[in-house]
């Protein structure tokens, strides 16, 4: 009887018997904002695809996740339910929402978590792979002027769907620290050279 | 066993040529006796992508002067791989009568293969579709477009209209179904889900069968001309919505990624899988291949 509602709900939520509950969960994130959001998949049927088509589905798939939490936490350990790696289950959302300072390294993480490549973000925003390199590892040595690195970071939170203003002014905020201790750096040459001149 | 394969459906230009003949050469390469049948009737060269000219023989003589299939077939200079040229020369007859589209498939049936691999084209005539129902796996392709995918569903619905229909008229409801054709707007009838849910609600016997249908009918989807890695998930989207919107037995067997070498390679002549058999394409052309013989598919994890 368990077994039957457990196999359906693996069906509906499309994974195999045998899922981690990481792959549980990201399966369920992702159907659910399959059948909340327009894609060109739901689109193309537009005409037919009604909105209470998606609200059964998405009910559905709600069910079906629920039922499977409870039976998990009935069982605490169905046997067919390996525990996925430790972190592994966490939605990317509430990974999101626990970070104070977007820097580079969080931005790295939070991508690799939502499993995004740093080539399709260098396809879809046209910026070069050495660049996000750069600016994920803060090496500010090789991004450009402020202005285009502004714009990179922009372009890049904005692929990752993440708030826009708050992760630039962050990670803007660091690169000027960096920035002002570079031209002090720039000042002491400067005034070397100042010395030098006076000496001679 | 004797597996065959047919790829057809939505739009056309969207590489079912490319995908069957690499599948076909996949295969042979795996030392599986392999014949590909180009049944794209009016847009026939599957022989282009094998690197072939023009063939002397073709379907046309089966059709117009019944010379036996095994007679007509071609070698394509690749170890296991045959190939039964399209009809390219000659006006076929838009309607092939259905007699002879059944003769048709059980003479391919016949021959002498481990994997019969058929090329349909695009389009929604009723030979494509007919022929798609026979096959032991059929497959449809996508690209990361809205008007591939939009098509694609098409195809699904009229190939999926169809089988309803010859499988109600084969179990005595010919009228029945006939009668809810004819009534559909009345019932106010617009989408094929509504008009399946009526068909069911006629009789428990009817629900049943249509019921059994639905869930052995099954799809198989692959995905090609992929830019962007995350694109790789459309073939996720497109078959939840056929699994939980149409109720189909949908899979996802594979993507394949954009290389500008494959046009080079036909436009040189050259089956791309001869030319590149180690490119990311051949391997993923391999992964899908793997995928239907075994049943197997991407899962959301896999598409990352």
């Amino acid at each position: 009887m368990q077994d039957d509602s457990y196999k359906k709900s693996c069906d509906i939520l499309e994974v195999a018997p045998d899922a981690s509950m990481g792959e549980i969960k990201r399966s369920y994130l992702y159907l659910k904002e399959l059948y909340s959001v327009d894609s060109i998949a739901s689109m193309a049927l537009e005409d037919e695809f009604s909105a209470s088509d998606k609200k059964e589905i998405l009910a559905e798939i709600e069910q079906a996740f629920q039922t499977l939490m409870e039976l998990v936490k009935q069982e605490q350990a169905l046997p067919a339910i390996n525990s996925g790696e430790p972190g592994e289950d966490e939605a990317v959302v509430e990974i999101v929402s626990g970070i104070d300072v977007f820097d580079g390294p969080t931005l790295k993480r939070i991508r690799e978590k939502m499993g995004v490549a740093l080539d399709d973000i260098a396809v879809a925003t046209k910026i070069q792979l050495q660049h996000l390199t750069g600016l994920e590892s803060e090496n500010f040595d090789v991004l450009p002027a402020e202005v285009y690195t502004r714009g990179f970071v922009s372009s890049y939170a904005g692929f990752l769907a993440l708030d826009v203003q708050k992760v630039v002014a962050d990670y803007m905020a660091r690169y000027r620290e960096w920035k002002s201790g570079h031209h002090k750096g720039g000042r002491t040459i400067a005034s070397l050279f100042t010395r030098f001149k006076q000496r001679t | 066993m004797k597996e065959v394969w047919a790829i057809g459906g939505g739009k056309g230009g969207i590489g079912k040529s490319f995908i069957i003949s690499s599948m076909g050469n996949c295969l042979a390469r795996q030392g599986k006796k392999v014949i590909l049948v180009d049944a794209d009737l009016g847009a026939a060269n599957l022989h282009t992508f094998l690197g072939m000219g023009k063939p002397e023989k073709s379907l046309t003589d089966f059709f117009e002067n019944k010379a036996p299939l095994a007679s007509l077939l071609v070698r394509t200079g690749i170890d296991n791989l045959d190939l039964l040229a399209g009809a390219i020369h000659s006006m076929v007859p838009e309607n092939i009568k259905y007699a002879q589209k059944l003769k048709f498939f059980r003479h391919i049936k016949k021959l002498e293969a481990d994997f019969i691999l058929i090329d349909l084209g695009a389009g929604v005539h009723f030979n494509t579709i007919d022929t798609f129902l026979l096959a032991d796996r059929k497959i449809v392709v996508i690209v990361p477009e809205i008007t591939a995918i939009e098509n694609m569903y098409g195809f699904i619905k009229i190939v999926f209209f169809r089988h309803i229909m010859n499988t109600l008229g084969r179990n005595g409801f010919k009228d029945e179904f006939r009668e809810v054709w004819d009534m559909r707007q009345a019932h106010g009838i617009t989408t094929l889900k509504v008009f399946v849910e009526c068909l069911k609600s006629q009789s428990a016997s009817m629900g049943r069968i249509i019921d059994s249908e639905l869930a052995s009918f099954r799809v198989n989807i692959v995905l090609n001309q992929i830019k962007l890695k995350r694109e790789k998930r459309i073939g996720n989207s497109v078959k939840s919505i056929c699994l939980k919107y149409f109720g189909l037995d949908a899979r996802y067997a594979g993507f394949i990624e954009t290389d500008d070498f494959i046009t080079r390679s036909l436009n040189n002549r050259q089956p791309y899988l001869q030319s590149y058999p180690e490119s990311k394409c051949a391997r993923e052309v391999a992964a899908i291949v793997h995928n239907l013989v075994n049943d197997q598919q991407i899962s959301i994890q896999d598409a990352r």
